[in-house]
């Protein structure tokens, strides 16, 4: 019985893997090269997946336009929170601590703005009637399951490709070796955090459009995707830019195996066991640097 | 007046909650956002010890603390020994698997559906049913515990996390053991935190996995933050005033749908507004600067 339900759960792990990859890819890049732990990615997230929501759910634009100005939105909110919050702070000498209790402070009052707006309840963005999925030999994905194979990895080698290749990349990477560094070699740090934060939120985005369109929205679902992120990013290995795609993956695989092999409630327990057995044997993560 | 003292066995309830907390933030300068989960495996131990196995309130409060300690023990194994970021990222963690396990694990904690007929204080013979009653014994536990962390804080030991907060390298260059001190802390924060969860369960006498989730953890760190951190009354400020908020805001008739977020919403605003504009709160010590 398992046996026969193994590639669709390995083709479901891929899928939920490459929603991982992207933010653990965006969390990781940020925090990688202005080591600010932005718990407030949640909110990004949540936010842009209700933009959507509004725009192509409930005012019935068309569903391209509508990506286009949720993930504007995404990008804006990021950068606000970067240059309103983190920036004022830092500008102050605040610790880890207070930039960490700030983001927290700034994902719990936008994740009530967004359930006083929209409702405490999850809510559908999928339009049309449910059809059945595609079926590939004994695996059936839905549409949207597919479009994130595709896109995913498409995205993601975009990103990394850019990051190992273009000057800016190389900037970016030479500011997450040594932040002292980069500013004393020349390299505008100001700017390259901004685009970080800019990057960052929109593939917090994808990730968040691609899980409105399959499953809905909901106000608390940021909450869980900046943890998925943040132990993606840990568990690949803090110190490289790439790590936290490398998590994505062995997590969302490891995930749907446990459901598989265990019980679907233990979703979340295998998750931050994996998470508590890295920092316990291996706090370099699978590629990473520095402790 | 029964709503007053009400008001005042809440008080005392998270007054054991705040100032714990801020033993770990304000004092040793270490973000944990698994205060809230400690809180309910406190009153989960504590509830079900009366409801399965008959126990009055002395062994349903020892169970209570004897539970969290281990746990926070287990789980500052993993965490403590590296950088706060990691800290920080476990402690959630564990909040959401606590969470996780208060909501699925239905054979005890009877899921969902949480726990209800939680038996009322029962001190021997003597059951505690009166708001009266349970302030006369819940009073002097909350002062107890505020004593305990204000003489850890004045003590050597709370010296030493203060020299943690502010350079841990200095302070191990000077040959203290940070990380055993780390341990104790978080694993005394913790059992208090269950002390608070005890208390509360008999209270209410009806608890759920919500009450005690990632979004109560933080309101609990709103309490220490506008209250302010660092120092002993701070935390008492953070509760006068963040739970008396609320009862004003109760009064101005907002539809319960959206007084929860409202709600919510304050704590957080406050205690951004706070960050940014004033790091000591009310009456702490600038420590969150």
């Amino acid at each position: 019985m398992t046996g026969s339900l193994l590639p669709q759960v390995i083709v479901n792990g891929l899928v939920a893997g490459c929603l991982f990859a992207l933010l653990g890819l965006g969390f990781g890049l940020i925090y990688n090269t202005t080591q600010i732990l932005h718990f407030a990615h949640g909110i990004v997230y949540t936010a842009s997946a209700y933009v959507l929501f509004l725009l192509y759910g409930r005012l019935d634009l068309g569903l391209v336009p509508s990506l286009a100005v949720a993930s504007i939105a995404a990008g804006a909110l990021g950068l606000g929170i970067f240059e309103g919050i983190y920036r004022p702070l830092r500008a102050r000498g605040a610790s880890g601590l207070i930039l960490m209790i700030g983001s927290t402070a700034v994902f719990l009052l936008l994740e009530n703005l967004v359930a006083l707006v929209f409702g405490n309840d999850s809510q559908v963005v999928a339009k049309g009637v449910v059809e059945a999925g595609y079926q590939f030999g004994s695996v059936v994905l839905t549409p949207v399951q597919v479009t994130t194979l595709v896109a995913g990895p498409a995205l993601l080698a975009a990103v990394m490709l850019s990051l190992k290749t273009t000057r800016v990349g190389k900037a970016l990477r030479g500011l997450a070796c040594d932040a002292f560094m980069a500013r004393v070699v020349g390299i505008p740090t100001g700017r390259l955090e901004r685009l970080v934060f800019l990057v960052g939120s929109l593939l917090a985005f994808v990730a968040a459009a691609l899980v409105a369109l399959d499953t809905g929205v909901r106000p608390d679902m940021g909450l869980i995707a900046v943890l998925l992120a943040a132990v993606a990013v840990i568990v690949g290995g803090i110190g490289n830019l790439y790590a936290g795609v490398l998590g994505g993956f062995l997590i969302g695989l490891a995930q749907n195996l446990g459901i598989l092999y265990f019980s679907p409630k233990l979703q979340n327990m295998i998750t931050f066991g994996i998470l508590l057995a890295f920092l316990l044997f291996r706090p370099t993560g699978l590629v990473g640097r520095r402790a | 007046m029964d709503y007053g003292l009400h008001l005042v066995i809440l008080a005392c309830i998270y007054l054991v909650l705040a100032p714990s907390l801020n033993l770990l933030v304000g004092y040793t300068g270490l973000l944990s956002l698994s205060h809230a989960a400690f809180f309910g495996i406190g009153a989960y131990a504590s509830a079900l010890t009366g409801l399965r196995l008959g126990w009055g309130f002395p062994g349903g409060l020892a169970v209570a603390v004897v539970v969290a300690g281990v746990l926070a023990a287990l789980l500052a194994v993993p965490s403590l020994r590296l950088r706060g970021d990691y800290f920080i990222l476990g402690s959630l963690g564990f909040q959401v698997i606590i969470h996780d396990v208060l909501y699925n694990w239905d054979p005890v904690t009877n899921g969902a559906w949480g726990l209800s007929d939680i038996p009322r204080p029962r001190l021997g013979p003597v059951t505690l049913a009166s708001h009266g009653g349970i302030l006369l014994l819940y009073a002097p536990i909350a002062l107890l515990c505020l004593l305990l962390v204000w003489r850890v804080a004045v003590s050597p030991f709370g010296r030493v996390l203060t020299a943690i907060r502010e350079d841990e390298t200095a302070a191990t260059a000077l040959g203290k053991d940070v990380w055993g001190c780390k341990m104790r802390v978080f694993v005394m924060a913790s059992a208090l935190a269950a002390v608070g969860g005890a208390l509360y369960a008999h209270y209410v006498t009806y608890i759920d996995p919500t009450t005690f989730g990632f979004v109560e953890s933080v309101y609990i760190l709103s309490l220490v933050v506008v209250g302010g951190a660092g120092n002993t009354r701070g935390p008492v400020v953070g509760v006068v005033v963040l739970l008396l908020l609320p009862e004003a805001i109760r009064f101005v008739g907002f539809p319960t749908s959206v007084a929860g977020n409202l709600r919510q919403m304050v704590y957080a605003a406050m205690m951004l507004a706070f960050l940014l504009v004033r790091p000591r709160g009310l009456a702490g010590e600038a420590v969150l600067s």
